[in-house]
């Protein structure tokens, strides 16, 4: 028999190697899935922005590429682990170390090809439905097919084939680095017990905390600097609590009254003796679950708030500055109905500032607006055109301000920089050439959508209005009965404003089109690593402790024989299983909400419900890789 | 005197679906209170059989076993672990300490399991550390002992919670002759103490330091002699019956 037979009927004996096999195709299965979305043809013809969004996704699978290789070197770590013994018995019947190399070469390889050709029929067959998915939440109508990508399979084959060459030249190092005996001890390794190191272990903790504290003010003052040394912090801290402070408190628990109860004596012992080749491994996960949950987070919230967001950004379905009958007339002759319409004579003046209103406190929008000595442009309403506005948009009419009096406008909505309620009289003045205003009212009321930048209005009363010099400039907002959808109505007025389009009009529904679209992409993105992160932090682990219980089994089978009935050990596995998985769960958890916190106070979104959405589905699948994991060890030990 | 195990005409069949294997016929023993009893016999004449059906870890074929007035033929797998756990205790050839944990801890293992107070469990380990010799060694791991010092720790977890029954494994199986001695007259203590005793050996010089030695030949108890001279004496009675019994397997060939 030579060693391709031998190879081949080893692969054939794919019950014992299933989860390895598992593995690797479902790697595959997820590297070329995400290729063919990329790349599919329904959706580069629908949107032209969606090839200019292959940033995303070319991050995206750079990331894929690197977890696959560490996914798969960690399955393959435990069906290496497994197979030791079989190794040693090919030795001792006389094969060389180079054949057995070889046969090992043969079979990795082998596997990838199984794994690569279900891998890349599954993924053609998942891609339409990913694609499905990605255009609805695009907000996209097109019908996805079935379809092979040329590209995407060359692209899959290359990955893999060089994760797989690497993981058959480790098989072979194995190979050549271990002696026979050692081969055959693989399962009876020494657990040594790790040194408890306090200090280390309160420093660790200690990291995390400081990293913790820096994401409040620090952070929000000073966002470059700050930013890489909470990550430092937080990374480091995370390393250290794993390798140290977990020992530090296993210990501790070993010298508690409980520790001398029924099983636990069992189960203090077990994962004092792991904690420390599990260091690692629960620290990366942690950090993945933290960042997974914080993006996935991220990215559900975005796309929750999208309405939102474009409502802010354009809080009526249409302003435009110029042409207003040529535009009423082209919008009444589409399917649109007109809610309502205001019109407002703004006059736009350029002075500077003086003082700010107290609520305006907030240092970074100090420059936005011009504040800092220079001068800006402020627009000017009569109170008549504002008590007009407040009242179409449900506002709270404030009272008339004096002829040396005025009430702050935001133009936009959203960062609520002015507070609705100022404590009057503010005694702060505004200061022009002409005159100057005490601010006694402040509140969010959109003039218009128009201004590019954003800038601050002022409502004064109607004679200091007519006193300001400038030409005023007619305003009119349009609200629509269904801005979400475009008949051609968007064009044809561009059309009509020509090269005026991008100063005299300003319309919801493109940058609804296009904020969908794109957050839709991220969302998807995002969603689509978390799901794959997901997956494999929950297989490593659960490879892991496959690999713990196969060099566990002797342990069970002496307290079987001293009277440790089943629930008892199904107690003892379930808790060891469930220290595993929720170690890194929850400090990533942790970690997680800090961040997603950070993210609030920047996006000033509630994001509790998108938030909790993402965690909910987290720890449902967490849950069910933990039942899956608690099975698989009984199986072996029991 | 009182019976602490008494197996009535227990037998152990495998079946399989073409082949049935008799691996013990239809035996019946009894075990007294403060005995030493040693069962002898060559490899695959069904001692090894014997002992898990007297231990519990497996279940007879047909019969009953009594082991301090209770039937445990009839327990369910709880139950046995329970009664297990209590009545008896293990001392095996592999020595079967928990790598994991100290040897305090796997001496306390068994009283742990019996969810005592951690001082009572505490001072009971520390006064058969020190019956076993080995007082010294409780905060020590296994991997850091030497055979004799391990089989002592195994010992000592099968005497704390004062079982009605030790049942030993080969005990000397993996330990040099000075350790061994040095274990059989820690158990010889034991036994004067009151503790009961079954031992599986096929170890002459092992099974003379027993006060009755049981001899299993292809599944069936052969015969038994009991001490009343001197070890020595004892020794030679065993070595003959030993003669014996190879002289019988050498005549069947």
């Amino acid at each position: 028999m030579n060693l391709f037979k031998l190879a081949f009927r080893n692969l054939k004996n794919i019950r014992q190697n299933m989860m390895y096999l598992g593995a690797v195709t479902f790697a595959i299965l997820i590297y070329y899935t995400f290729l063919a979305i990329r790349s599919n043809e329904a959706m580069l013809q629908a949107n032209e922005s969606y090839e200019k969004l292959g940033t995303v996704f070319t991050g995206s699978s750079v990331i894929l590429a690197l977890f696959s290789a560490i996914f798969i070197w960690y399955s393959s770590d435990f069906f290496l682990r497994r197979r030791k013994q079989e190794i040693g018995l090919y030795a001792l019947l006389g094969l060389e170390r180079q054949q057995i190399a070889k046969l090992m070469f043969l079979e990795t390889m082998g596997y990838g090809i199984i794994g690569l050709l279900i891998g890349v029929l599954f993924g053609t067959i998942a891609s339409k439905y990913f694609v499905q998915l990605l255009a609805y939440v695009m907000g996209m109508n097109i019908q996805a097919d079935f379809s092979m990508n040329a590209d995407a399979i060359g692209q899959t084959i290359l990955v893999f084939l060089t994760i797989f060459l690497l993981i058959a030249l480790r098989s072979a190092r194995t190979i050549y680095r271990f002696t026979l005996i050692e081969l055959f001890q693989a399962k009876q390794q020494v657990e040594t017990i790790p040194k408890v190191h306090p200090v280390l272990a309160v420093l660790s903790v200690t990291l995390i905390a400081v990293g913790y504290y820096l994401t409040g003010k620090p952070l929000l003052e000073h966002f470059t600097l700050v930013a890489p040394i909470l990550m430092v912090c937080i990374i480091v801290g995370t390393f250290g609590t794993m390798s140290y402070f977990t020992i530090f408190l296993l210990r501790l628990l070993s010298k508690r009254l409980r520790h001398y109860q029924g099983t636990n004596l069992i189960l203090h012992g077990q994962l004092v003796s792991r904690i420390k080749s599990n260091a690692v491994m629960l620290s990366t996960i942690t950090v993945i679950t933290a960042v997974t949950l914080t993006t996935v987070g991220t990215a559900t919230s975005i796309y929750y708030y999208i309405d939102q967001t474009v409502e802010e950004q354009m809080p009526y379905s249409l302003s435009i500055a110029s042409q207003q009958q040529a535009a009423e007339k082209l919008i009444r002759e589409s399917n649109q109905t007109i809610e309502s319409r205001t019109m407002v004579n703004v006059k736009n003046v350029t002075h500077s500032l003086e003082e700010l209103p107290n609520p305006l406190s907030l240092t970074t929008s100090y420059q936005t607006f011009g504040f800092d000595g220079e001068k800006g442009q402020f627009s000017y309403i009569s109170y008549s055109d504002y008590e007009k506005l407040a009242k179409s948009t449900g506002k709270n009419v404030l009272a008339e301000p004096d002829s040396d009096e005025a009430i702050v406008l935001e133009t936009f909505k959203g960062n609520d920089l002015l507070k609705e309620t100022v404590r009057s009289p503010m005694g702060v003045t505004i200061k022009d050439d002409h005159s100057s205003f005490r601010i006694t009212g402040a509140t969010n009321l959109p003039l218009t959508q128009l201004y590019a930048k954003k800038r601050l209005a002022f409502a004064v009363s109607d004679d200091a209005f007519a006193m300001i010099p400038e030409q005023a400039e007619m305003l009119t907002n349009y609200q629509f009965s269904d801005e979400r959808s475009d008949d051609g109505l968007i064009q044809r007025l561009e059309q009509l404003y020509g090269k005026q389009a991008e100063t005299d009009m300003a319309a919801y529904y493109p940058v609804y089109a296009m904020t969908t679209a794109t957050t839709g992409l991220l969302a998807f993105a995002a969603g689509f690593l978390g799901l794959v992160f997901l997956l494999a932090t929950g297989s490593i682990i659960y490879f892991k402790m496959l690999a713990e219980a196969e060099e566990s089994k002797q342990r069970f089978a002496i307290i079987q024989k001293i009277g440790v009935d089943e629930q008892e050990q199904t107690g003892i596995i379930r808790r060891l299983v469930g220290f595993m998985f929720s170690l890194p769960y929850l400090l990533g958890l942790i970690h997680s909400l800090f961040a997603m916190q950070v993210l609030q106070k920047l996006l000033n979104y509630n994001l509790v419900l998108p938030m909790s959405l993402a965690i909910g589905c987290y720890t449902v699948v967490y849950l069910m890789y933990y039942w899956i994991t608690v099975r698989a060890y009984r199986q072996i030990v029991m | 005197m009182k019976s602490i195990l008494h197996a009535e005409q227990i037998t152990k069949v495998y079946q399989t679906k073409n082949a049935r294997h008799e691996a013990l016929h239809p035996t019946t023993l009894t075990i007294h209170q403060s005995e030493f009893v040693s069962i002898m016999g060559p490899s695959g004449a069904g001692k090894s059989t014997l002992l898990n059906l007297l231990s519990t870890i497996d279940q007879p074929t047909d019969g009953t076993i009594h082991i301090n007035g209770e039937d445990v033929t009839g327990m369910r797998e709880k139950q046995l672990a329970r009664f297990r756990r209590e009545q008896l205790g293990f001392i095996f050839q592999d020595f079967n300490l928990l790598d994991t944990m100290t040897v305090e801890e796997n001496i306390a293992l068994p009283l742990a399991l019996q969810q005592l107070p951690k001082t009572d469990i505490l001072a009971r380990v520390t006064s058969v550390a020190q019956e076993l010799g080995i007082s010294d060694l409780l905060k020590k791991r296994p991997v850091e002992l030497s055979g004799g010092q391990k089989q002592r720790t195994a010992a000592a977890r099968a005497i704390v919670h004062q079982p009605s029954l030790i049942l030993a494994d080969e005990p000397t199986g993996a330990l040099d002759s000075k350790s061994a001695t040095g274990l059989l007259e820690a158990m010889v203590r034991l036994n004067e103490q009151g503790a009961t005793i079954l031992m599986v050996t096929h170890d002459p010089m092992t099974a003379s330091y027993a006060e009755r030695v049981l001899f299993v030949k292809d599944g069936e108890l052969f015969r038994e002699i009991h001490q009343f001279g001197t070890r020595k004496e004892f020794f030679e009675q065993i070595m003959e019956v030993q003669r014996e019994l190879g002289g019988a397997a050498r005549e069947l060939v």
